[in-house]
């Protein structure tokens, strides 16, 4: 068999990225672009726009992956949060256009429907066990924080948590999450 | 300061969601540099929240790749040309230069001609000769170079494409794979609830004696089939070289009814041996592979079938 692309190694894929090697650009889309339009169709809801905003994310990657540092963490968290902060912003911002034009309720109405359908339409069995077995209240937490872009503060008003809590909350979400996430692993090596 | 303390406060749940403000991220990064604890704490946070977007994964449009390189100027397809181009040029180039000095000879060797007797004719078409193979020769030259070149890419984009191909298949069979075992887990599950469903379905309820208060299992049987099937509620993970056996008490006697081993997060039922009477069911605690008579002492939990 072949060796594989010389770009699976990360490091190397960075370095060529940082050298603007740009079949090291396309291997990393190729790669990642699903993961990342997964997570960003999820915080902004419609197909359309994400498909902009993972565009935007990925000239942004290619322009600034000299700010990637190794040892803050992986290159698919730096990626992540690349899109996940863009992401946060544009809808952000487009709720803000859209308070401005008096439509906060009926498009609050229109958003928390499109959820339900993304999350209905999810079919992939993986996330629907997880999300079956998260606790609904912690559910809610992560996906404020992780998704939304949630502050501690927002949190505590939103959510009734004390502002001092929010933190060993969170804490105690994802460490359940994780849980969750492990034996799910387990089950489907057990297979 | 307290390593567990500071890893229970959850800053590092937060500096991984981007919540923390700058003076904490700081203290973050500087202390991941001295902890081994907590930046393997940290890289578990990022790990975990990494696998919970990795769930939501979906393909975008696929005309968004090529819009994507048409702004950053450069398209997918240019690339085997852009790369072609430019060797080609640098051997176009050098064959050019040579090409005119030797244009130059020519001219000068003209000159020559005209001014001199016709007995330095022959030596002049001799340098035009030279010059002209010369020509062909360095021409031949650049053009093999640029075979060679354009064999050189052409054979290592093949690689390239038989390497994604090679990935490709890996990723399929994968997704095979995967596809396989969601369907034994369906098919499994569905027999489950067929069997709960089931009307000649008995279900008995083993609820934990004294010592044991909470825990609970629940054992379906059927009165047709005599199958008999198990599902653990809620025992302690038994310690290495231990095992929970099930037992059907048939008038009086205590039968083994099959060894049941526990899996964390697995709800699904476990197949026991078939009974056509048993007038209770209980577990017990016993050595890997079950023994033949039940250890009381260490029984969890029973329930009467009422028959």
């Amino acid at each position: 068999m072949k060796k594989a692309s010389p770009y699976a190694s990360e490091p190397f894929l960075v370095q060529s990225l940082i050298n603007k090697d740009r079949e090291a650009f396309s291997y990393l889309y190729d790669n990642y672009n699903k993961a990342l339009f997964g997570i960003i169709h999820r915080i902004v809801g419609e197909e359309d726009l994400a498909n902009d905003v993972l565009q935007e994310a990925f000239v942004k990657i290619w322009k600034n992956i000299d700010g990637y540092q190794v040892g803050k963490g992986s290159l698919f968290t730096w990626l992540l949060n690349i899109c996940r902060n863009l992401s946060i912003d544009t809808l952000r911002s487009k709720e803000y256009k859209n308070q401005l034009q008096n439509q906060n309720l009926e498009d609050n109405v229109n958003n928390v429907d499109r959820q339900e359908q993304m999350e209905s339409k999810v079919d992939h069995i993986g996330l629907k066990e997880v999300l079956q077995k998260l606790k609904p209240d912690q559910k809610i937490l992560i996906d404020k924080v992780y998704f939304e872009g949630y502050t501690h503060d927002e949190v505590s008003k939103e959510l009734n948590i004390p502002l001092g809590t929010v933190k060993t909350r969170i804490r105690a979400a994802i460490i359940h999450l994780k849980g969750i996430l492990n034996v799910q692993g387990e089950q489907r090596v057990g297979y | 300061m307290d390593t567990e303390n500071y890893i229970a406060s959850g800053v590092l749940e937060s500096y991984a969601l981007g919540l923390c403000s700058k003076e904490e991220a700081v203290e973050v990064e500087k202390l991941c540099k001295e902890s081994e604890l907590i930046k393997n704490e940290l890289e578990n946070v990022q790990q975990t929240l990494n696998q919970y977007a990795l769930l939501y994964s979906s393909a975008p449009k696929q005309e968004t790749k090529t819009a994507l390189f048409k702004t950053l100027g450069f398209s997918e397809s240019n690339n085997i040309s852009v790369n072609l181009k430019d060797p080609v040029k640098a051997n176009f180039i050098k064959p050019n230069i040579i090409t005119q000095s030797s244009m130059t000879k020519n001219i000068g060797s003209e000159q020559l001609n005209n001014n001199n007797a016709a007995a330095a004719q022959a030596p002049i078409i001799q340098i035009q000769k030279t010059a002209t193979a010369k020509y062909y020769l360095v021409a031949a030259v650049a053009l093999f170079i640029m075979s060679l070149l354009g064999n050189i890419l052409l054979f290592s984009k093949w690689q390239n494409t038989e390497d994604a191909l090679v990935a490709i298949n890996i990723e399929r069979s994968v997704l095979a794979n995967n596809l396989k075992s969601n369907q034994v887990r369906l098919e499994q599950l569905s027999g489950d609830i067929a069997l709960i469903g089931n009307q000649s379905t008995q279900k008995v309820m083993l609820k934990g004696i004294e010592k044991h208060p909470d825990m609970l299992a629940t054992v379906y049987w059927n009165k047709e089939s005599n199958a008999v099937y198990l599902e653990i509620k809620k025992l302690p993970m038994p310690e290495k070289g231990k095992q929970y056996q099930l037992w059907a008490m048939v008038n009086g006697k205590p039968m083994d009814a099959g060894m049941v081993t526990i899996i964390e997060g697995d709800s699904s039922l476990h197949k026991m041996k078939d009974f056509s009477k048993a007038q209770a069911f209980a577990i017990t605690l016993e050595k890997v592979g079950g023994s033949t008579t039940p250890d009381l002492t260490q029984l969890f939990v029973i329930g009467s079938s009422g028959s």
